[in-house]
């Protein structure tokens, strides 16, 4: 050692190490500790961290669901830092969520728990509530909240608009719009005027209502944001404090951030709790929590599966699940190895359809709703959605030519003539695109033009190898196949 | 730093788009930002303005730029610059983007539409073309756009290249956002201009906020540069209630440091203390240790100090105030104990 005593308790100081521990208080808080050269140097890990760090400026910063909080520090001794209180960020009026009044929790509780509108079709077993509110009431509004948010049956038949109608209730004062009707099981479409418009599917259950709450930002022109969509089972009403509805609300978080591949550690262990303790009754909580184990790689256990069919049925997205399940080495799924027809909520589920139609035709029917929609679907959501066919596209046939009407056609009229409708627009939307009869100019696909991308031409149409190409387009064989054999035909025209 | 004569860049801005996407409103500021920084020979990266290629839509029906017109660019440049000509070549884009896979971006041009799926570049073959080239030694990709999937689109390869591939050139390939992720852009509490926040970042690190432990001197290093972005990119987006996290590849040389821009090592500082209401002594400390002390502090103390964050303290661990060093080119003032 060398130099004055001074220098000597500097250098000393300068290699000492302090304790730094960071609690977050919530054991879902994720956190981590970043040094004054942008360097991560403890984490990420869940709920608390403990680090070994010489003396300097530091940064904890703790991220929890939509939220994110920091704690600048300088360590110089031995420091406990706990989380700032975080709210979490969220669509639905939980308790607790930063952006949302007491005065949209309660109008989405009385609104759940009521109906707005007559019923639809003759065994309105299930329930369907859609809330819409925006997050900062201050900023001045230039449009009416939910503008171009639609709810709409299979057939096209507009159910409601959230922006006004005798179907809705809404207060711009408090920032929110609502709609709850009693209808049949099945599935309906929210409707978002985008760009690009946008669909997406909502399952409803016998017994259940299916709670869908959406985010509009107020003073932009931008309407309601389908990212924000979050979407509750219950079969007694929205409710703000329960443990289930933040699980599952954590639960979209979490499967909106954990790609493939991800590590198991960024799984929120309340979600994974739920899920092993085999204590759910709620459906969407283990739904959620299953996809979210399989996208870490984990396997679902069968007696979930079963609860969760022993709760909703066989509907799409437990079929979807199934089949995923069983492709990671799970049981087959009891009914044999046929898809749902209908795209199930859950993108997670259209992917593992998708991607189990390579190797099995009978994961997608050809000529199912689910196999027509195919070119049309789009993948940036949690939720299976899809957009509305353009001009450019081939013309797609509306859903119920293809599937039997899931309303009572007597009741779906009564309905839609209390909907609101625009002034100078129509009472119905087009779901799937234009219907145009007997023969029109053919326009070309973007599946064809990827074919031929991919080197497809008239004389090697029939030697392409399908399944190839459908795993690389995220397709169904039947859609590729299809495409081949518009692509050979073209001589012929 | 004084011009770079071997250096290019190529600057896409596009902000009109159709329905299907839906036009942005920050891309054109942003390229003028960049722009900005790039052509300054004092601090930025002193890239003569010659050697700048903007390329920015327009909202017209003819929907520029085209991507004959983005090729012909770069085509110039390799031409200007064939042999080995260049030293850096500078690419950025602002505008739509979706996913190309795990390390890539397809950058849509402003006529893609649902039905127009290909009409994007694929960054990472544009990339490829560029390292391959043999004219530049360093290929820097920024790129400011969204990484969400859409089924079935696909980018577009660059109509120029090498008759042989060379030795390919290294790279830093910073993307505003992780693949399969949106990017955001939001009014700036500046200004209200609406910027990326990956650019706003990205800026703000080229301008000083990016600080390296193994540097001194002027400039940024691309070490430092790729976690300033990593860091600050999420919390600026937290900032306008937007989750966004940056995805940097570095693969420039580390020993010696590359370094970006000239953005002085040193801030200009002065400290403001309130009568009365600080002890006796002041400690400046942040990452590289204490840095100053006085005893007992005058009314205003002045001094220089190395970018980066630092604490105030007692000299006792009480702390007394807290202030980054970051944008060096204006002194920063500091008030204590009031």
């Amino acid at each position: 050692m060398s130099g004055s005593g001074a220098d000597a308790r500097a250098a000393g100081a300068a290699h000492a190490t302090f304790r730094l521990t960071a609690r977050g208080a919530d054991p879902d808080v994720e956190l981590d500790v970043v040094d004054g050269w942008d360097r991560v140097v403890a984490g990420p890990t869940f709920s608390d961290l403990v680090a070994s760090l010489p003396r300097g400026p530091y940064v904890v910063r703790f991220r929890l669901g939509g939220s994110r909080a920091e704690r600048p520090l300088f360590l110089g001794a031995d420091t406990v830092v706990d989380a700032p209180p975080m709210a979490r960020a969220s669509s639905a009026p939980i308790d607790g969520t930063f952006s949302s009044t007491a005065d949209q929790t309660r109008a989405a509780c009385e609104l759940s728990q009521k109906t707005t509108g007559r019923d639809v079709g003759a065994q309105p077993t299930g329930r369907v509530f859609v809330f819409v509110r925006t997050p900062d009431r201050r900023r001045a509004s230039v449009r009416p909240v939910g503008c171009g948010l639609r709810l709409v049956s299979r057939s096209g038949r507009v159910l409601a608009s959230l922006d006004g109608g005798p179907a809705c209730e809404r207060s711009d004062v408090e920032g929110w719009s609502g709609v709850s009707l009693r209808v049949p099981p099945g599935q309906l479409l929210l409707r978002f005027a985008g760009p690009p418009v946008r669909l997406v599917p909502l399952q409803v259950f016998d017994g259940w209502q299916t709670q869908a709450f959406v985010l509009d930002p107020a003073g932009t022109s931008a309407g309601p944001r389908p990212d924000t969509l979050r979407v509750f089972l219950r079969r007694d009403g929205f409710d703000p404090s329960g443990q289930q509805t933040r699980d599952v609300d954590r639960g979209y978080e979490a499967l909106a951030n954990v790609g493939d591949g991800a590590s198991p550690a960024r799984v929120p262990p309340s979600v994974v709790r739920w899920l092993l303790a085999e204590k759910f009754d709620d459906p969407m909580l283990g739904l959620l929590g299953a996809w979210l184990q399989l996208a870490v790689g984990r396997t679902v256990p069968p007696y979930v599966l079963d609860h969760i069919e022993a709760l909703i049925g066989p509907s799409p997205d437990v079929v979807a699940l199934r089949i995923a399940s069983a492709r990671r080495g799970g049981p087959l799924p009891r009914s044999g190895w046929a898809g749902p027809s209908d795209p199930p909520m859950f993108r997670a589920g259209l992917q593992a359809l998708l991607d189990a139609s390579v190797e099995h035709d009978e994961a997608i029917t050809d000529g199912s709703p689910l196999d027509r929609l195919s070119p049309k679907f789009l993948a940036d959501l949690v939720w299976t959605s899809w957009t509305e066919a353009v001009a450019a596209e081939a013309v797609l046939p509306a859903f119920d030519d293809l599937l039997e009407e899931v309303e009572e056609e007597g009741a779906l009229a009564e309905s839609a003539g209390t909907a609101r409708t625009d002034e100078d627009g129509p009472r119905s939307v087009d779901v799937t695109g234009p219907r145009l009869r007997g023969r029109s100019p053919r326009s070309v696909t973007w599946v064809e033009r990827a074919l031929r991308d991919a080197g497809v031409t008239t004389t090697n149409a029939s030697r392409a190898d399908v399944s190839d190409l459908a795993r690389r387009l995220s397709l169904p064989p039947s859609a590729v196949r299809r495409a081949l054999g518009t692509i050979r035909g073209a001589n012929a025209d | 730093m004084p011009l770079q004569p071997k250096d290019w860049a190529v600057l896409v801005g596009i902000q009109h788009y159709g329905d299907d996407l839906g036009s942005l409103q920050g891309p054109l500021d942003d390229v003028g930002a960049f722009r900005t920084w790039i052509e300054d020979a004092a601090t930025g990266g002193g890239v003569p303005p010659a050697q700048v290629k903007v390329l920015a839509s327009d909202g017209s029906d003819r929907a520029p730029p085209l991507k004959d017109e983005i090729d012909r660019a770069f085509a110039s440049i390799l031409q200007q610059t064939a042999g080995g000509g260049g030293r850096r070549l500078y690419v950025y884009f602002g505008g739509h983007g979706l996913s190309g896979g795990a390390d890539a971006t397809l950058l849509c041009l402003a006529s893609w539409s649902l039905a127009l799926r290909g009409a994007a570049l694929n960054e990472a073959d544009y990339r490829t073309k560029l390292a391959e080239s043999g004219c530049f030694a360093e290929i820097v990709f920024l790129v400011d756009a969204c990484r969400t999937r859409v089924p079935g689109a696909f980018g577009q390869l660059p109509m120029f290249g090498a008759a042989a591939p060379k030795p390919a050139s290294v790279a830093f390939v910073a993307q505003a956002t992780r693949d399969q992720y949106p990017a955001f852009e939001a009014a700036s509490a500046d200004d209200r201009r609406v910027r990326g926040h990956f650019t706003k970042a990205l800026l703000d690190g080229l301008r000083g906020g990016a600080v390296d432990a193994n540097h001194a001197g002027p400039g940024v290093t691309a070490d430092g540069l790729k976690r300033y972005i990593e860091v600050h990119t999420p919390r600026v987006a937290a900032a306008h209630g937007h989750a966004q996290t940056a995805q940097v590849t570095n693969g420039l040389p580390s020993d010696p440091p590359t370094v970006f821009g000239a953005a002085p090592a040193e801030g200009q500082v002065e400290i403001v203390v309130a009568p009365g209401a600080t002890p006796g002594t002041l400690v400046v400390e942040g990452a590289v240790g204490e840095a100053a002390r006085v005893s007992p502090p005058p009314a205003v103390w002045s001094l220089r100090l190395p970018r980066g964050t630092w604490y105030v303290t007692d000299g006792a661990d009480g702390i007394v105030g807290r202030f980054r060093v970051q944008d060096t080119t204006e002194v920063l003032h500091v008030r204590l104990g009031s």
